[in-house]
């Protein structure tokens, strides 16, 4: 299946389940194709894809669009509970994750499975990837702000 | 956490590092962490999938990872850690946790595991969804490396 097929499905999946957990689809923008490696701002998770594709999903949460996510999944406004922000974008990456596995599971019969969230904090953070072609969107939610999502997956190598 | 998911991962951090001939592994006691992995400078996380799920993340400072890299290119030296040192230390961490995955799915156990990503950054956390992890610190002639698994 071509790479823009599965990048499709994710996408659909993260409408769906911001549709579900905010009550508006995020506006979705494919901004282009990057290069291994990528500078990103201090809030990230990191989804490895294993099975007929492996590979990665990274999301950077830009400015303050962890604590609003946050805010809005527990319904109260949240200010500077960072353990909070960090359990509750684990959980939303879960959701997502979870009904992309399902999106994926149904077009590809069970040959695709997420590993759990990884979140990154920090300043001047590099990530680098093995899979070096990087596709970049953005996820642009209202009162939440902008997420950027890159997507770095192959078909997997047949081993001899 | 099980212990029958954390010794291949030690034991494979030995036997790979032993392989290179040149790191001399010394495995220290491993020690339970709540939370969140504080870098010392270069993380490797490697996603886990199966029966077994989570993360298994090396952690070392920039100089240990060019030392690594060094050796894993036959030698080379490695002045600034590149896109090239990054990709041989990325193996490494590959390496020792594809063989940890066979070890453990030798035993009857369901597990594969994701592709690496190599971070830098200052003042770097790494956070999982697993309550506790354990830490192998290992010193080799290169430095010293912690091995964090988060496994549930």
């Amino acid at each position: 299946m071509p790479r823009i097929l599965y990048e499709k499905i994710v996408c659909e999946a993260i409408k769906e389940t911001s549709k579900k957990l905010f009550g508006r689809v995020p506006k979705i923008t494919k901004t282009g194709e990057t290069k291994s490696p990528i500078a990103v701002e201090s809030f990230n998770v990191i989804l490895g894809i294993v099975g007929d594709i492996t590979g990665q999903i990274i999301f950077n949460f830009k400015g303050e669009s962890p604590r609003k996510i946050v805010s809005k999944l527990l319904n109260r406004e949240i200010f500077d509970e960072e353990e909070l922000q960090i359990s509750g974008i684990a959980e939303f990456a879960n959701i997502l994750s979870g009904n992309a596995i399902t999106e994926l599971f149904e077009e590809t019969q069970g040959k695709i499975d997420i590993t759990p969230p990884s979140i990154i904090m920090g300043n001047h953070v590099v990530l680098s990837t093995v899979i070096h072609d990087i596709s970049e969107f953005v996820l642009e939610y209202e009162e939440i702000g902008e997420i950027v999502m890159y997507i770095a997956i192959k078909e997997k190598e047949e081993k001899n | 956490m099980n212990v029958e998911y954390i010794n291949p991962f030690t034991q494979a951090t030995f036997d790979v590092l032993t392989m290179f001939g040149t790191f001399d592994p010394k495995l220290g006691k491993p020690f339970v962490k709540d939370d969140a992995l504080i870098s010392v400078g270069v993380v490797v996380v490697v996603g886990i999938i199966g029966e077994v799920k989570g993360q298994v993340a090396y952690s070392f400072s920039e100089e240990t990872a060019k030392m690594i890299a060094s050796t894993m290119m036959m030698g080379m030296p490695v002045d600034t850690f590149d896109e090239m040192a990054k990709s041989a230390v990325s193996e490494l961490s590959n390496m020792i946790s594809g063989n940890a995955s066979t070890a453990i799915a030798a035993k009857g156990f369901v597990i594969d595991i994701a592709p690496p990503t190599l971070i830098t950054g200052e003042n770097m956390r790494l956070a999982t969804n697993v309550k506790k992890s354990l830490v192998v610190p290992v010193s080799t002639t290169a430095g010293n490396i912690d091995i964090w698994v988060s496994l549930e």
